[in-house]
């Protein structure tokens, strides 16, 4: 039970580091549109 | 006194929601009943206000998330008068 | 006024939210309002760094000037208010609440109603000023039932830099009651909080910042373009705005959480709605219920109790307008937006109309039937609801002679 567990919390870590390579290969940091922010 | 409180209610709940059939629960939320929706809120607080004599503040109306709230609002009150 | 193509030249400093900076920030507020003591402690803490990350925002002292006077004096009515407001007569409250919506308006507009606005002589930029306005007046309004108040807590409450940008629209004793609390909430689901906010960036720094230029709002279907380009453009359009604003809240939401504080959703899968009333319960909830608690359900309360009973119907369909009004001019004061709030209110009002006088009579028809339990009409009711929000928030960012235009376009026109 508790190595299903550690298990999932390596795969959940595992798909968090894919989602950060993401965000690093493909964030645009030329433009930023904030279509809700407010003055 | 309880379930005076909960039959008073349940009653109340049956006529503004036009639904005799109507069971009465603690827990129930607006997503529960169908007619259910902000317009109808403010004909059940009003119905209930007028029922029981009792003027809530607008602050507490916004914070009633279920029947079980609301049952503590009106106690609330009724011990206060 | 065009929403936030982030170009403001008065706001030369700035901290972005995929920013180096904001990361380095937040890792700093979350260690440290977490390792603090509960209570005072950590009320400094919090107030340290809200203050920094406003401080990037003032671009002098006048703004810092106006934002001091707003939260001072809602504080101070708020106290004057819990501790004596029981004798006062009925129109003060509202007097207050209308005041600060007047105060939004021109602040948001200088050229509105020129020579009597303040702000047309002395124009001030504020971040995230109409969410800014709107806690001071759920502060002000609520203010008799909070039990824990401090000059500190109310601070924290109003410029909390995860929500300071764009919401959502805390209540203070929500806000109070987390971060206050003697312990934050032992087990805080770490991992689910950083995939929220992974989530979030992606959304809005991966998606929508690199699909917006396939949005209408960037291609005006000037000229020839294909019908079905056009129909793509905006029917597209929602979909980035979704992204962009879904995200910053999910970035939000999920770095709150790891300070402890709970924050409330602004999305429940609004495109599920299957009308436009259950949109607006999905789309920028804490907008909603602001307005249901504060506008919407007050009105109605005297309506029904001292409204004479024939006009009922007519007093209560004027309040749904009223609110989608109030709604739509938030967002921008001009002719778009004040026709996107006759668009809202029109369908809201169409549909208490349907409610209250068609549906009774159909109700245990074969066509109620279908209606209810048909994948078709589910579907239907989904496309439509999507298709004429769609088409409404033309308007927010075209005038409105453009954006007929591109609406006769979308017809063949």
């Amino acid at each position: 039970m508790r190595d299903r567990m550690v298990a999932r919390d390596v795969a959940s870590v595992l798909w968090l580091v894919i989602k950060i390579a993401i965000v690093l290969l493909f964030m645009n940091s030329t433009q930023t549109f904030f279509l809700y922010q407010n003055f | 006194m309880e379930n005076n409180l909960h039959g008073d209610l349940e009653r109340i709940f049956r006529e503004v929601f036009e639904d005799q059939k109507l069971t009465l629960k603690d827990e129930m939320t607006a997503r529960d009943v169908e007619k259910w929706d902000s317009l109808t809120h403010v004909a059940l607080v009003v119905a209930v206000e007028e029922f029981f004599h009792v003027k809530f503040r607008n602050a507490e109306i916004a914070r009633l998330k279920c029947v079980g709230d609301l049952k503590k609002l009106v106690t609330k009150y009724n011990k206060m008068s | 006024m065009i929403p936030g193509l982030n170009t403001d030249i008065s706001l030369h400093q700035q901290i972005y939210l995929n920013s180096w900076h904001f990361l380095i920030l937040s890792i700093f507020a979350v260690a440290l309002v977490r390792a603090a003591r509960p209570g005072m402690a950590r009320g400094l803490i919090l107030i340290c760094c809200n203050i920094y990350f406003i401080s990037y925002f003032m671009y002098g002292l006048y703004p810092v000037l106006v934002l001091g006077v707003l939260i001072l004096l809602t504080y101070a009515v708020g106290h004057i208010k819990a501790k004596w407001g029981e004798s006062w007569p009925d129109w003060v409250p509202v007097f207050i609440v209308v005041l600060l919506w007047i105060c939004l308006f021109f602040i948001k507009d200088p050229d509105l109603l020129a020579p009597v606005n303040a702000f047309h002589y002395y124009p001030v930029q504020i971040i995230g000023i109409s969410y800014l306005v709107f806690r001071s007046i759920s502060y002000v309004l609520d203010v008799e039932i909070f039990e824990d108040r401090t000059f500190v807590g109310f601070i924290n409450y109003m410029i909390f830099f995860p929500s300071l940008l764009a919401g959502p629209i805390e209540r203070y004793d929500q806000f109070e009651k987390h971060y206050f609390a003697a312990e934050l909430e032992p087990d805080v689901d770490v991992l689910a909080a950083l995939h929220r906010i992974a989530n979030g960036v992606i959304k809005k720094f991966v998606l929508a910042d690199n699909l917006m230029p396939f949005g209408i709002f960037m291609k005006p279907a000037d000229g020839d373009m294909a019908l079905p380009l056009i129909w793509v453009g905006v029917m597209f359009q929602l979909a980035l705005i979704y992204l962009d604003f879904s995200g910053y809240c999910d970035i939000v939401l999920g770095l709150a959480r790891l300070m402890g504080i709970p924050l409330c959703e602004n999305f429940d899968k609004p495109f599920r709605a299957t009308n436009i009333q259950d949109f607006w319960n999905r789309w920028h909830i804490s907008l909603s219920l602001f307005i249901r608690d504060y506008v919407f359900i007050p009105l109605n309360r005297l309506f029904v109790r001292h409204g004479p009973k024939s006009y009922q119907f007519f007093l209560i369909m004027a309040t749904y307008l009223f609110c989608m009004m109030l709604i739509a001019l938030w967002h921008g004061t001009s002719w778009g937006f004040f026709i996107f709030g006759l668009l809202q209110g029109a369908a809201l009002i169409w549909l208490q109309i349907l409610k209250r006088f068609v549906n009774p009579r159909f109700q245990n028809s074969s066509w109620s039937k279908f209606y209810k339990e048909s994948l078709l009409a589910h579907w239907s009711a989904r496309g439509l609801t999507y298709v004429f929000f769609s088409i409404s928030i033309l308007f927010w960012f075209f005038s409105p002679q453009k954006a007929i235009q591109i609406i006769k376009s979308l017809l063949g026109g």
